[in-house]
């Protein structure tokens, strides 16, 4: 299992656009992998899950990856935060 | 539109309705309710819980095969990622393994109808996003529960008729994202619906389709039939109801000109703004939403003459903190290099956003602008600090609203020094020589020119709220609101004062109140000697046009002529003579 915390960077935050990307970069993957702010964690391959999220700019997430593709996951999905979604 | 119009166009009968301008163009026509049906759900118990199954998976594929469809007719009409990405994530909804697992298992072990499985299971996602105060996500409760209508419509067999087959105006309760865009195959004139706002993605929609719209007037489905006849102004956000033969010929006459208008003035983006005698007037444009910057650069403004930061807190939906003050006046900065960016601090009170939740008898007259924030020195300095962070490229401007007397300027711009000194010694870079300005809207300040001009650099004049307490009218009591001239001679009188006042030194004094925005009031700022002027972004090539047609030396003499008249009847007089002298424009047209 692998845990890393992210900070979102673009302006908008985890709007529609970057919360359909994720979930589809996430579903590629063997691995669950769930998504966790403050006491509400959410599965990173189901969309209205993530859409429920409030995560605006500057918010920081915690992300778990489990699962046998779990580094290549963790890699792929921590570069696209940190790409600020691509919208920087 | 003014109050006399008004009165002069309408029928016995005519209707005036108001609501908010969310999608600019012009309609007449034939209404058409667009009810959706209210789909009641209630707990109840399957026998067959197979059929029941069956049925809910027949209702899912349904659902995508049309959402499919929508994404397709987005993509065809609409160019932005970001709108079509909405019905993307809808789509994706409906093939959501936790969601849909969930309500399949709500059949098999409670024995739970489908239609009330979907119900519970969506809303345990809908109820969070709703009560959440971040506009965004209220919207996107929305977009979940237009999802969870269509699949409970599909369950039913129903279909929501969204084929016209005459255009019509459609007036709704509250309208979809993919309400707005699919009545679009079916040449539907306008839209007009009792929720949403200028940020719901209905509006966004509307306006990349070029779809007049008009948002939340309360109550309007109770308020016209089917087949009415009506106009909608998405200029004004009214809806005319009966409008009856005067109102349709004045709209009509708009609508053919309109058409006009956006061919010719899409040539006069790269055009310089001067009057036909070489006076260059320069035209800003004042700056409500952060989405409006990339047609702010289209419509070819000089810059940014107001960038009103309170509504940061509906972008936002909470108190911005200064990382968030920072990224988005820099990014603001950055786009619009080299053009200016004039930030104004934080105008909170009055009719605006009142944070603190605080209540007093006469907020115009009480804590509001600089006075909310000499108070909160915490708020201010914060500010100051984004925007002087901001401020690197050297186009950032700071401004200060309400200011009533020389003491607050001195004490506002100690404010400033304090933060320098601080981001000094922090070692971070920003313009040392940012230009301070005020705005001029209380008459208190007209009065003390002569000091003001030794502490700023720059002045704006407001002249909704310099009227306002001008002529002691608050402009939202219905009582007075005749009483609230635009045109009253002590308007201009004051106007000219204070370029009288100014005229010696090197200060740019610009308007930007509704009257910079003014065809009837344009000729006369000009002939009264303004040469900055900060517009309505969607009016600035109007006014351009306007300005190209126009002759300084005769505005002068306008202007002289005005300033001897006693009453706004006498003015209006005298500015309608000039108008309908100047050559190539039907003023009534703007």
């Amino acid at each position: 299992m692998i845990e890393k915390e992210v900070t979102i960077l673009n302006r908008a935050g985890l709007h529609t656009r970057p919360a359909a990307t994720l979930v589809k970069l996430a579903s590629k993957f063997k691995s669950d992998f769930y998504l966790m702010q403050d006491n509400l964690v959410v599965n990173g391959k189901s969309i209205i899950g993530v859409m429920t999220l409030c995560a605006e700019q500057g918010s920081k997430l915690k992300l778990r990856f489990d699962g046998e593709d779990e580094e290549e996951a963790a890699k792929e999905i921590v570069d696209y935060f940190n790409r600020g979604f691509d919208e920087l | 539109m003014n109050f006399d119009l008004i009165e002069k166009l309408k029928d016995k009968d005519t209707v005036i309705l108001t609501g908010i301008p969310s999608a600019p163009g012009y309609a007449i026509g034939k209404c058409l309710k667009y009810e959706k049906e209210k789909f009641e759900v209630y707990p109840s118990v399957v026998l067959d819980v197979n059929s029941e199954l069956e049925d809910f998976q027949n209702a899912i594929e349904k659902s995508k095969k049309e959402l499919r469809k929508i994404i397709d007719e987005a993509k065809k009409k609409i160019y932005d990622d970001k709108m079509v990405s909405i019905f993307e994530a809808q789509l994706m909804v409906l093939e959501d393994p936790q969601l849909i697992d969930a309500i399949k298992n709500e059949i098999i072990k409670n024995k739970h109808s489908a239609d009330y499985s979907i119900h519970s299971e969506f809303s345990k996602y809908i109820e969070p996003l709703q009560k959440s105060n971040d506009i965004s996500h209220k919207e996107r409760a929305k977009d979940i529960e237009d999802i969870k209508l269509r699949i409970i419509r599909n369950l039913r067999k129903k279909r929501w008729e969204s084929k016209l087959t005459q255009s019509r105006i459609i007036f709704a309760h509250e309208l979809s994202a993919a309400d707005a865009l699919l009545f679009v195959r079916n040449e539907v004139l306008a839209y007009v619906a009792e929720g949403g706002s200028l940020t719901s993605h209905a509006a966004l929609i509307a306006r990349a389709l070029n779809i007049p719209a008009v948002f939340g007037i309360e109550n309007v489905l109770n308020k016209i039939s089917s087949e009415d006849e009506v106009i909608v102004d998405g200029f004004h956000g009214l809806v005319i109801k009966n409008p009856g033969p005067k109102f349709i010929e004045y709209y009509r006459k708009k609508i053919i000109e309109y058409d006009k208008l956006k061919k010719d003035l899409s040539e006069l983006i790269n055009v310089e703004s001067k009057t036909k005698d070489n006076v260059r007037v320069k035209l800003y444009a004042n700056m409500d939403l952060l989405s409006e910057i990339p047609s702010l650069i289209a419509f070819g403004a000089e810059g940014i003459g107001l960038f009103r930061t309170e509504n940061l807190f509906f972008d936002l939906g909470d108190f911005p903190s200064e990382l968030e003050q920072t990224e988005i006046y820099s990014s603001l900065a950055e786009k619009l290099y080299p053009k200016i960016l004039t930030i104004r601090t934080f105008d909170l009170g009055g009719d605006k956003i009142n944070l603190m939740n605080y209540k007093e008898a006469n907020p115009f007259l009480g804590w509001r602008g600089i006075r909310v924030l000499l108070d909160n020195k915490p708020i201010l300095k914060n500010q100051l600090r984004a925007i002087l962070k901001a401020s690197i490229y050297k186009n950032v401007r700071v401004m200060i609203p309400m200011i009533s007397s020389v003491d607050e300027i001195v004490m506002t711009k100690e404010v400033l020094e304090e933060v320098k000194n601080e981001l000094s010694m922090e070692k971070v870079r920003f313009d040392e020589n940012i230009p301070f300005g005020i705005m001029i809207e209380v008459p208190s300040i007209v009065c003390c020119l002569n000091e003001v001009a030794q502490l700023v650099d720059f002045v704006s004049v407001g002249t909704n709220d310099l009227t306002q307490y001008l002529l002691a009218v608050d402009r939202a009591n219905q009582k007075v609101f005749k009483l609230y001239q635009q045109f009253h001679p002590s308007v201009f009188r004051t106007l000219k004062v204070i370029l009288n006042d100014l005229k010696e030194t090197k200060i740019e004094v610009s308007i930007c109140g509704e009257l910079a925005s003014n065809f009837m009031a344009i000729p006369l700022l000009i002939g009264l000697g303004y040469r900055y002027l900060s517009v309505n972004e969607y009016l600035l090539l109007q006014i351009k046009k306007l300005i190209l047609s126009l002759d300084a030396s005769e505005c002068e003499n306008l202007a002289n002529k005005v300033l001897n008249a006693c009453t706004q009847d006498k003015i209006i007089t005298i500015i309608n003579e000039f108008m309908q002298k100047i050559e190539g424009i039907d003023y009534e047209s703007l």
